[in-house]
């Protein structure tokens, strides 16, 4: 199948590629782009780990194809962080040990932030319910609502 | 004693930043230049003889780079233990048979993953199907097809042997001669599995001068290396495991995996490096997932609740190969023995072949099904007698400074401070009374307890850690340790210790770690030794850089070296704040008048100083561990008796961890072992159906989401603590606590609804169907 | 897991789109949000040689309200519109929730409602209340075009009455009668999120004053080859006042109508107890 040449805006910078129809965003940002913050850990819908946010909102970029995503502003998680500022939310996640082998995190600090900037104020079951999509085995997820919660609030 | 700085303190993990912003490369994630993809080709039979394989048609595909099968590799096999009496039994690529659906037949690496797949159907295995047996008791039948001729040893009278344990003590017969009451139950744990979010995946490069470098999501490089080069016939020294960050693994990424051994071998063919990832649907269909084990139960008790006898049997359905089935019916008979007092034991353990993938140990390694087992009848027992089960099991419980029936010594063993205080922090007397008298009602509260103890570091190979402290110019350090963190912390906590006896802070340590080529050998995250084994040898690493870096210090500052601390980088005279030298002072010192020396500290330890190997598997004699950590745990539930579904609103964790040397760290390992109890007790199955598996995704197998978050607390007790310069004695976090939540979780349902279901997990039609058995039989 | 490969279309009309459909038939897919197809093609359950993206197509994601006709939805509109859009969170209130359970928050904003209709898992959660809102589904073809109700369109698991020249380009929600109201009650498989095992809708049209049933429709999914109508358990309550006893009646019969495959004595009962829980709540909210 022939490649197609696709001009994607990721994290704000625009990069010219020739990728094939049949290749999902994720593996473009993945193998293309050397951005590998976003995971794969089951390719089929259910784990959250490939989550990149496409106009701010949550997609699983294992679903979605690289030419789809043209003419759209992605964000990963390389582009969450202001050079060594990092954003509100990884502090969090760090300071409350809401991160233990750490690969689910990169999803799970998108589609967080994409729940704040929804509702800067969520409840518990709010959060709890918008992370649903984001599967995490080391944590029990405690201490990522923890730091969910902590940022807010307005803690810092 | 003095204050601690680091140690003790919640100190965020150091890797915390590169996880956060997505800059940490896990095994998946590595590229190299020229890079091949791999992939396996796989058995569709449970069990067939190989006829013959035919990979001319896959090796012409334009694009494929090479194709391996079993007579490419040198048949050497390997096991997860390798002893005389149970030596290795697998090869990496299967050679003339195969005994399970996805066993590893043929490798095959492509310039793409999708040449590789096209590659795969390209390959003709003609197989002649074979007999197979899926169930463990049917596999031990005099008439049961033979996996394997079971060893000599371990035959009479079943067959499909892999291995047994026996053992016991006092007068059995007596015992339950002289017991007041005396129950037999049978219970039954499912086959789950880790979920580990990274899948498998393996990186390898060979460099034509003949040195092997290889990058794979595990638990430890060094049993890694040790049977990668053993299967290749490589020396130990050519064969480089590096550190990769790692996605979870909890026990299922101990074993060497045949697709570690392909992607080196096809590295060696090619020259080039490759790369094999499973998928998830692999995954499900074809690792090793957690072994189910049958617990069959006979004890007897006093009239007041003392155990007086208990009779265990234990089956255990191992897979196709013996993989670390015979460790797991030897630490069952640990799990029944350490928390209670039995004065007369009968233990049989046996692990048994099937035509099913092999088992792997899963957080607890046999724990959480053991101790389901013993708990749940500890409260059938304790109800029986109209005795509290709070009560039942303070009777029982070890004590401090008990000497174990095996000789191990408990010393400072928590337990009875455990329960007393998870029983008084939950109010557990009250509930559990209310929760009997819910009859009538659709939503039913229960609050049940689950008592587990877990061994802190054993031996087995590499049976050691070491560690190597070394002073930079400028009086930064850098820690070289073997360990692996796998997402429970080891880099901090390793760290923390460093800071603490060095006198340096957490940013001052820059750690390299888990490089088989640069790091000193460690005994791996999955013999629970990590904090005691692996921190130990830091420590002793630490401290021996801190005495060299005095005695240089000692002579410029005119001191004695017993009068010298060690604060930010700086080495004090007590009492005398003017004097001090600067550790790179002190490194420039040590350089110019000790010939050289730039000031390395070295550190080793092993559990069991003075015993020589570990205890033997078939008869449990023998030293086992220095070390034992102790926790009772509270499940409070809430049941739907229209439904049958049920909650985990609760969970209190009591835990004698020894200390805990970073408490955030030990409240997230305690947070995520609930979740994996929780999995475990309620919703979580592999269902196989001969030797297929039917469950193939998350969709499929139900692990917690966020929404089933459990509120959690925590309950220190603190039994050991920590000072400068000698070996200290902190216990495993890390495992122990899946056990007694899976048994307080069932126990918790019984209180809410009466019914007791002893087999795993606890479906919501277990519930309703024993509800209706309950209003029928006319309770 | 890499999607096999295909080649990719995307045309700017639904007259091209159909003119491809024609042209390829069976062996091209249509996408709209991907969340199932690229699944099924990973598996290689379905494996397309052709691709046509209808997202390139203007105007599909269109949610519109006629007072007459009622609602209509199109082929683009997400799972996570519905959620929001206040026409259909006034109108047809237990739809719009039950469009919130669905999937996760990110399955959600990719999703399509016809693209989880064309899905036709037994499972669908939006199917049970659509049976029971009587929705209708807009077919078209290159040379014509016709609309079946939803009920006609599911023809067993995973499939549905579509030609493959045919594309769903509306969904039609008729406008709900006076004093009339729906509820959507479920259980899942296991923990709290996933597939769902047992899902019941019931629309009642009923006389507040005197509880006359004067409609009750009740579907159920995941308890048969295709999303159903309970009509025997409907034929209950129709014309008569509802209270406690004929509830229990009905929701028993209901579950009799099922035809589980899979855990089918827990599914019997949770239908029962479901399509009773989902009745009492349709009737506290007809005021």
């Amino acid at each position: 199948m022939k490649k197609q040449l696709i001009e994607l805006k990721v994290n704000g910078e625009s990069h010219e590629l020739a990728v094939e129809p049949q290749r999902t965003l994720l593996e473009v940002l993945r193998e293309d782009l050397g951005l590998t913050g976003a995971k794969e850990a089951c390719g089929t819908g259910e784990c959250g780990a490939c989550t990149v946010l496409i106009n701010g909102n949550p997609i699983l970029s294992c679903l979605t194809l690289a030419i789809e995503a043209q003419g759209k502003e992605i964000t990963t998680i390389e582009g969450l962080a202001k050079g060594a500022e990092l954003h509100p939310l990884q502090k969090a996640f760090i300071q409350y040990g809401a991160i233990q082998c750490g690969y689910c995190t990169s999803g799970m600090i998108l589609n967080a932030k994409s729940i704040l900037d929804e509702n800067p104020k969520p409840s518990r079951e709010e959060i709890l319910k918008g992370l649903e999509g984001n599967l995490c085995r080391c944590t029990g997820y405690n201490k990522i609502l923890e730091a969910i919660m902590s940022v807010s609030i307005g803690e810092e | 004693m003095e204050e601690l700085s680091f140690v003790g303190k919640s100190v965020p993990r150091k890797d915390g930043m590169e996880k956060a912003t997505g800059r940490a490369l896990y095994t998946v994630d590595m590229v190299l230049p020229g890079m091949l993809w791999g992939k396996i080709l796989r058995s569709p039979y449970p069990h067939a003889k190989i006829l013959n394989i035919d990979t001319s048609r896959a090796q012409r595909l334009p694009g494929v780079k090479a194709v391996i099968t079993g007579k490419d590799t040198l048949g050497i096999k390997h096991g997860f233990v390798e002893t005389p009496r149970y030596p290795p039994d697998q090869y990496p690529l299967a050679m003339d048979r195969v005994r399970y659906i996805g066993e590893e037949v043929a490798a095959v690496a492509a310039i793409d993953e999708y040449i590789a797949e096209e590659a795969l159907s390209l390959i003709k295995v003609d197989y002649e199907e074979l007999p197979a047996v899926f169930d463990p008791e049917e596999a031990m039948r005099p008439d049961a097809p033979e996996i394997h001729p079971s060893h000599p040893k371990v035959r009479e009278p079943y067959k499909n042997i892999g291995g047994k344990t026996e053992t016991g003590w006092g007068d059995i017969e007596k015992g339950f001669a002289e017991s007041y009451l005396v129950r037999e139950d049978r219970f039954e744990g499912q086959l789950r599995t880790h979920c580990y979010m990274e899948p498998q995946a393996t990186l390898a490069s060979y460099d034509l001068s003949g040195r092997l470098n290889v990058w794979t999501s595990s638990q430890g490089p060094f049993i890694k290396r040790a049977k990668l080069a053993t299967t290749l016939g490589l020396p130990f020294n050519n064969v480089r495991i590096l550190k990769a960050y790692v996605g979870g693994a909890y026990g299922g990424k101990i074993d060497l995996f045949s697709h570690e051994f392909c992607a080196s071998l096809l590295s060696i063919k090619t020259g080039r490096p490759v790369k094999i990832v499973w998928t998830r649907q692999e995954v499900f269909e074809a690792s090793r997932h957690g072994q189910p084990i049958i617990v069959e139960l006979k004890t007897g008790v006093k009239k007041d609740g003392t155990l007086l006898a208990q009779q265990v049997k234990v089956i255990n359905n191992a897979g196709a190969y013996r993989g670390s089935g015979v460790v797991v019916i030897f630490l069952c008979w640990g799990f029944v023995m350490l928390s209670y007092r039995i004065p007369n034991l009968k233990y049989e353990g046996y692990s048994v072949y099937t035509n099913n993938p092999v088992r792997a140990p899963q957080r607890g390694h046999g724990a959480p099904n053991l101790r389901f087992a013993v708990d749940s009848q500890m409260d059938m027992i304790a109800e029986e007698l109209g005795i509290d089960p709070v009560e039942i099991r303070l009777k029982n419980a070890r004590q401090k400074g008990e000497i174990l029936p095996n000789g191990d010594y408990v010393r400072n063993c928590g337990l009875v401070e455990c329960i007393e205080r998870a029983a008084e922090e939950t109010q557990f007397k009250e509930k559990y009374a209310k929760g009997k008298r819910q009859e009538g009602q659709r939503i039913r509260r229960g609050i049940g307890m689950g008592v587990s103890s877990y061994f802190s570091g054993s031996l087995i190979y590499p049976n050691a850690s070491a560690a190597i402290v070394k002073l930079n110019d400028d009086g930064t350090v850098s820690l070289l340790t073997g360990a692996l963190d796998i997402g429970q912390g080891a880099e901090t906590i390793l760290s923390q210790i460093v800071a603490e006896e060095l006198g340096v802070s957490m940013e001052d340590i820059r750690v390299v770690a888990a490089d088989t080529e640069t790091t000193p050998v460690d005994i791996g995250s999955w013999i629970s030794g990590g904090a005691y084994v692996s921190g130990n040898a830091v420590k002793m690493a630490a401290s021996d850089a801190r005495r060299q870096l005095f005695e240089v210090a000692a002579k410029e500052l005119e001191a004695n070296p017993e009068d010298l601390i060690a604060k930010n980088r700086e080495i004090y005279v007590k009492g005398s704040p003017g004097r001090s030298l600067s550790f790179a002072q002190a490194v420039a010192a040590s350089i110019a008048k000790r010939r050289g020396n730039p000031i390395i500290g070295q550190g080793h330890y092993r559990t069991m100083k003075d015993v020589p190997m570990h205890p033997s598997l078939a008869t449990t004699k023998g030293r086992w561990s220095d070390n034992y950590a102790f926790d009772a745990q509270v499940a409070e539930v809430e049941v739907d008796t229209w439904t049958g579904q049920v909650k985990l609103l609760k969970a209190t964790t009591a835990h004698d961890c020894g200390f805990p040397i970073n408490p955030l760290l030990v409240e997230g390992q305690i947070d995520g072992q609930v979740s994996m109890a929780q999995g475990h007790a309620l919703w979580e199955e592999v269902l196989m159906e001969k030797g297929r598996t039917l469950t193939t995704s998350f969709l499929d197998y139900k692990i917690p989401c966020a929404k089933d978050m459990v509120e959690a607390h925590y309950i220190d007790v603190i039994t050991e603590k920590y000072e400068k310069d000698i070996p200290y004695r902190t216990k495993e976090v890390g495992e122990g606590y899946v056990s007694g939540m899976v048994a307080a979780i069932a126990n918790a349902v019984y209180n809410a609804t009466g019914v007791r279901v002893k087999t795993l997990p606890i479906y919501p039609e277990k519930i309703l169907k024993g509800l209706k058995e309950k209003k029928d039989g006319g309770k | 897991m890499r999607i096999p490969k295909f080649e990719y279309f995307s045309p700017s009309s639904i007259e091209e789109a159909c003119s491809l459909l024609y042209k390829y038939k069976s062996e091209a897919k249509l996408l709209a949000g991907g969340t199932d197809l690229f699944v099924k093609m990973k598996k290689k359950e379905v494996l397309p040689k052709f691709v046509i993206n209808l997202k390139g197509i203007e105007g599909l994601d269109k949610v519109q309200w006629d007072e007459k006709e009622g609602l209509k939805i199109g082929p683009l509109v997400t799972h996570d519109t519905i959620v929001h859009h206040p026409v259909v969170r006034e109108k047809f209130d237990f739809f719009a929730e039950t469009c919130f359970k669905i999937g996760t928050r990110q399955v959600r904003n990719m999703g399509t409602l016809v693209g989880n209709l064309c899905n036709a898992s037994p499972s669908s959660d939006a199917a049970a209340p659509l049976l029971v809102l009587e929705a209708k589904l807009k077919l078209v073809h290159l040379y014509g075009e016709r609309t079946v109700s939803l009920q006609e369109f599911f023809v067993g698991p995973f499939q549905t009455i579509l030609e493959p020249q045919e594309m769903v380009v509306e969904v039609w929600i008729p406008k709900s009668p006076p004093q009339s109201a729906g509820s959507y009650q479920y259980i899942h498989k296991a923990s709290s999120v996933g597939e769902t095992l047992v899902g019941a809708a019931v629309f009642l049209t009923l006389d507040p004053k005197d509880k006359t049933c004067r409609e009750a429709r009740i579907g159920l999914s995941s308890v048969a080859p295709t999303p159903i109508r309970a009509k025997a358990a409907e034929r209950i309550l129709n014309g008569k006042r509802v209270e406690e006893k004929l509830i229990k009646e009905a929701a028993q019969v209901a579950s009799e109508e099922t035809q589980p495959r899979s855990r089918p004595w827990y599914r019997r009962e949770m239908s029962r107890v479901l399509v009773e829980q989902a009745i009492l709540q349709a009737m506290e909210k007809i005021q």
